[in-house]
């Protein structure tokens, strides 16, 4: 390309080019609409949205004529962008700017030519909108002024592309950081691998309804002076509120753990903490909690506590369900609750199933809080074995479109 | 989030007593509405007594019974004795039973 073609700020101008990410697009409705205006106010043949590449002259729209592109040498657009006021050619073959040109001189005899470039707001011509005759012609002032204003509804048609284009950038980042935070909050609730505990089985599973929103379900399991214990729980609410609560809850149940204790006595103090604490009365609890101790000959003793909390099942050997558990009221929302154990006796095969009731909902229908489906369900699961439970439940959470998080947990003595 | 437009909430005084009349789904959209409802309602009426009629409440969850538990405290601190009328309606009964709260509610 000839150097005085082309403009001082050159490889700025380029990646303004660059910026607006015009280039090699599809036509589109308003700037054809542009074009065939200009056309038929000037009443010329020809009239051309351009763009001007490096080594080309690129055509946004080009009514009344069949290319797409052309060289930026003998293209009158380059000359255009090279001022900031209108290019006009009244009759381009005794022009001198223009008369040797070979779009001029040769076949396409182009007579007329009227640009107006393309202004960015920080001031890069990237292109223009121009009209063109093969006869010559005059143009008044107010045709030129037309001419403008008709370039700078091409301009702003670019910038609002732009910014349309910046916004669906920012909230695409704007989500994914959500979800980051999202899965690294949840992630810091749930235990980071279960502990293997001789003569157990253990399987727990967390499926999450919407990947932005941190639920409100946890499990956990931590080896205490009995066993291990495990808890299953749902923090009311959804977001970080809910998931400061589960964090109270399982760093305080981990912690009265550590001396002598049972699920009710746990519970009970778990509930008195998040009542004294509470800033505003708006949280509260449900948890089902047991500590379970294997048996040397086989089997484990189980004791339960539940606050609130839809009762765990388990699965006997020969095929029944027993639902185990004595109804006690959510946890933290009045103070002195009283909360009762229950001991059970769970065989070997035996398979205690802790849930959340988002995994009801999916199994039964949503807010039925009815485990006669998932007794159903559990009764079919072949083999019985902590693993086909939980696969099975699995499956059937990950067909469904949750409508809230669920969580559940599988105890099996071996 | 579920849509609160499949949620409805409308209070009426007669004799001293505030009727809350809940329709539909009573979840985390629901929750503010009512609670709010409810408030302004005995903030405007002097009323002994708060009735929450849930008879016709197709869904309940964890957010709808907090919905629940702060309109019995609300009501309890603004003087007016709560009550929840339930009718035959096994879904908040049954939330209500797991929950082990259906002792902390007087029934109309």
């Amino acid at each position: 390309v000839t150097a005085t073609l082309i403009p001082d700020n050159e490889p700025q101008r380029l990646d303004a080019v660059r910026r607006y990410d015009v280039l090699d697009t599809p036509p589109d409705g308003a700037f054809e609409r542009v074009t065939a205006m200009a056309a038929r106010l000037f009443d010329v043949p020809i009239s051309i949205v351009s763009i001007v590449d490096s080594d080309r002259i690129w055509f946004k729209s080009h009514h009344g004529l069949d290319v797409d592109e052309i060289g930026r040498e003998p293209g009158l657009c380059a000359s255009a962008i090279l001022q900031d006021g209108p290019w006009l050619v009244t009759d381009a073959a005794c022009d001198p700017r223009t008369l040797a040109n070979p779009l001029v001189a040769g076949e396409f005899g182009l007579r007329f030519y009227a640009g107006v470039p393309l202004t960015t707001h920080d001031g890069y011509n990237l292109g223009t909108l121009c009209v063109i005759d093969r006869e010559p012609r005059q143009v008044s002032d107010e045709e030129v002024a037309t001419l403008r204003d008709l370039a700078s509804v091409v301009m702003d048609e670019l910038e609002l592309r732009l910014s349309a284009r910046h916004t669906v950038t920012l909230q695409e980042q704007l989500r994914q950081q959500a979800e980051d935070v999202a899965r690294a909050l949840q992630e810091s609730l749930l235990p980071a691998e279960l502990p293997k505990v001789p003569g157990l089985d253990l399987q727990a599973r967390y499926h999450v309804a919407d990947r932005d929103r941190v639920g409100g379900d946890f499990y956990d399991v931590f080896p205490c002076d009995a066993g291990v214990a495990v808890v299953v729980g749902d923090a009311c609410g959804k977001g970080a509120k809910a998931a400061a609560l589960t964090g109270t809850a399982r760093w305080c149940l981990r912690t009265v753990a550590l001396g002598a204790w049972t699920p009710a006595q746990a519970l009970h103090r778990l509930n008195e903490v998040i009542v004294r604490g509470h800033d505003s009365p708006e949280r509260y609890a449900t948890l089902a909690l047991a500590s379970v101790r294997p048996l040397a000959g086989g089997g484990a003793d189980l004791t339960l506590a539940l606050a609130g909390h839809p009762h765990p099942l388990v699965l006997r050997r020969d095929g029944t369900i027993d639902a185990i558990g004595v109804t006690a009221p959510v946890a933290g929302w009045l103070p002195d609750v009283t909360y009762t154990d229950v001991t059970v006796q769970l065989g070997r095969g035996d398979i205690l199933v802790m849930f959340t009731d988002g995994t009801l909902d999916v199994i039964s229908g949503r807010g039925s809080m009815d485990d006669t489906h998932l007794r159903s369900l559990l009764t079919a699961v072949p083999g019985r074995t902590a693993t086909q439970v939980a696969e099975t439940l699995d499956e059937r959470l990950s067909r469904s479109r949750l409508s809230d998080d669920a969580a559940f947990l599988v105890i099996q003595p071996t | 989030v579920t849509s609160a437009r499949n949620f409805d909430v409308q209070c009426r005084c007669s004799d001293g007593t505030l009727h809350v009349h809940v329709t539909g789904e009573l979840d985390l959209a629901a929750e503010p509405t009512l609670v709010e409802a409810l408030s302004d309602s005995l903030t405007k009426h002097q009323v002994s007594r708060a009735v929450i009629d849930v008879t016709a409440v197709t869904f309940i969850d964890s957010s709808g019974l907090r919905a629940l538990l702060n309109c019995r405290d609300i009501a309890y601190r603004a003087q007016a004795a709560p009550a929840l009328m339930l009718g035959p309606n096994e879904r908040v009964h049954r939330l209500l039973e797991i929950a082990g709260v259906a002792e902390w509610f007087e029934y109309a």
